[in-house]
């Protein structure tokens, strides 16, 4: 069940994904988390974050909108409080950075290589942010200078999130790969609203937010699928997987590795039943991980 | 630390067109389970509804967990009407309420399902305790007995006037403040967002505690939806973690 992205091998392909597994350690008392491929931080920017005003989520049909804003303690606080844990869970750990501006990527990056953080994950697709995010996401040139600014200065695996929101996926992955990315991770959560018909207001408190869950599947799959086709390096497919088969569906259109969002709200052992069914149905199938990774799909 | 437990529906009770009761037998989450804390829900199998649904503990003992339950949306229709089987129940989550000094007289404010908590503390703890409770209309009989077994004193209002004083339960309780409060009265105030913005007015906020709601994703810490603003710093706390229960001088309703 090994993967290997890069000169980093990966116990298995299922991971958490960022913002929806805390920092990463809530939950060490209650889940085997050295079991995990890899744990996906929460996004962490230069400087602390308090997020959006409350209500921040809001259910729809099988799906769940979010606007959490990227609340989160800023990376000195991370540092110190956070990846000393981090550190002993025995799994990869995997840090999401998320910047205002190109530099703050930079700089983050620049810190994680020091404290000997081997994999980050640029957030290039928040929905719920007035400046970056997505915002950086939608252009091909920024998102290739930020890798590229990035690239220099870290030499670990790097991961790029893209936003399937308002663009050419297809033209932001190449210029993602052209940056220099070890990496792609799709898909971040869809813009979207919900209305609260009877109070006559939006349910989120800042009007949308990104949808995520079930609902988005069939999207998200059929972007790595399509992705898959264009570019030369691996793919972490996210975006309503709930079970070990939604998941190897992401390993047949061409993902890698993938990453567990929603659900963990929902089952915080899904990851673990998931290695467990993989295991099985290659098992069953008797076929390797390699073997099924991309099977649908053809270059 | 929380558990899942896959709990037996050993009876869904209805009370009337808005409340009904659901036991469970969930063994290990009643042994746990301390008074305001709650318990998430998976209301059938599948992806609708998506999320758990959280509920406040009624009572948990010997192998069994209560919940009061107003319907109010397609997650407590739904689960009304489930069939006796098994359920997901993950729990106890949300820090337990605190022992009360001795000497405290503890005032329960509830309205409507915002009692359920503060029945749950009324039941644990033995200081003098004086219960306040506010409903649209009448309220079954259960509810009332249920709560006049764990309360010496208990005060009822009905916005329809159905039962007891007519009007909001802040309007009765202004009349009973006198008697009532001294240093050693602690408030627990549970109820709809109207009502808790009525009592912040009336009551001392730093020997009052109030339970909130929030819409939450997970209610174990990792998906940072239900968040709460402190009251004079710029920052947001959690429902699931720092609270339910808060100072009301620390949070902002």
């Amino acid at each position: 069940m090994k993967i290997r992205i890069k000169n980093i091998e990966f116990k298995n392909p299922v991971f958490t994904a960022s913002g929806t597994f805390g920092y990463g350690d809530e939950l060490k008392d209650i889940l085997p988390l050295e079991k995990l491929g890899a744990i996906v931080t929460k996004g962490i920017s230069l400087k602390e974050r308090k997020g959006n005003p409350p209500p921040r989520l809001a259910e729809t049909p099988c799906g769940l909108l979010n606007s959490i804003g990227l609340e989160n303690i800023g990376i000195e606080r991370f540092v110190k409080e956070k990846l000393p844990s981090l550190k002993n869970i025995g799994t990869e750990i995997i840090v999401n950075v998320f910047g205002e501006k190109i530099e703050e990527y930079v700089e983050i990056s620049k810190i994680l290589e020091k404290e000997g953080i081997r994999c980050i994950e640029l957030n290039l697709s928040c929905p719920n942010v007035e400046k970056g995010g997505m915002e950086f996401g939608r252009d091909e040139k920024i998102v290739r200078k930020i890798v590229e600014k990035v690239r220099e200065n870290f030499n670990g695996v790097i991961f790029v999130k893209l936003s399937p929101n308002f663009v050419d996926i297809l033209k932001i992955s190449k210029s993602a790969e052209k940056g220099g990315a070890d990496a792609l991770t799709l898909i971040n959560t869809i813009i979207g609203t919900s209305i609260d018909v009877e109070n006559l207001c939006f349910k989120l408190k800042r009007g949308f937010g990104g949808l995520s869950g079930p609902a988005i599947r069939p999207i998200a799959l059929y972007i790595v699928y399509r992705v898959y086709q264009e570019v030369d390096i691996p793919i972490a497919g996210v975006g309503g997987i709930s079970d070990a088969k939604s998941a190897i569906e992401f390993l047949l259109a061409g993902a890698t590795c993938i990453q567990i969002g929603t659900q963990n709200f929902i089952d915080p052992w899904i990851s673990f039943k998931i290695i467990d069914g993989i295991k099985e149905f290659l098992k069953r199938k008797n076929m390797k991980l390699e073997e099924i990774i991309g099977y649908l799909n053809k270059k | 630390m929380f558990v899942e437990e896959k709990a037996e529906i050993i009876n869904i009770i209805d009370l009337d067109k808005d409340y009904y009761e659901i036991i469970l037998s969930s063994p290990q989450i009643s042994k746990l389970a301390k008074p305001g804390q709650f318990v998430n829900i998976k209301i059938q199998e599948g992806d609708f509804p998506l999320l758990r649904r959280p509920f406040s503990i009624w009572s948990a003992k010997e192998n069994y967990i209560e919940l009061l339950i107003k319907e109010i949306g397609i997650g407590t229709k739904i689960l009304r009407k489930e069939k006796k089987g098994k359920i997901s129940v993950i729990g106890p989550l949300g820090k337990p309420f605190p022992s009360p000094q001795k000497d405290d007289i503890i005032v329960l404010l509830g309205g409507g399902t915002g009692i359920v908590p503060l029945c749950f503390y009324a039941e644990k703890i033995e200081n003098k305790k004086i219960f306040f409770i506010g409903f649209k209309h009448s309220p079954n009989p259960y509810i009332l007995k249920r709560i006049e077994e764990i309360s010496d004193k208990i005060f009822i209002s009905t916005e329809d006037g159905s039962f007891g004083f007519k009007g909001i339960l802040s309007e009765l309780f202004k009349e009973e403040i006198e008697d009532i409060d001294s240093e050693k009265t602690k408030y627990f105030l549970c109820g709809p967002y109207e009502m808790l913005k009525t009592f912040e007015k009336i009551l001392p906020i730093d020997r009052t505690f109030v339970s909130l709601e929030g819409i939450m994703g997970c209610g174990f810490e990792i998906c940072m939806g239900c968040a709460v603003k402190k009251r004079d710093e710029d920052r947001y706390i959690r429902v699931c973690k720092e609270g339910p229960l808060f100072l009301l001088k620390d949070v902002e309703i």
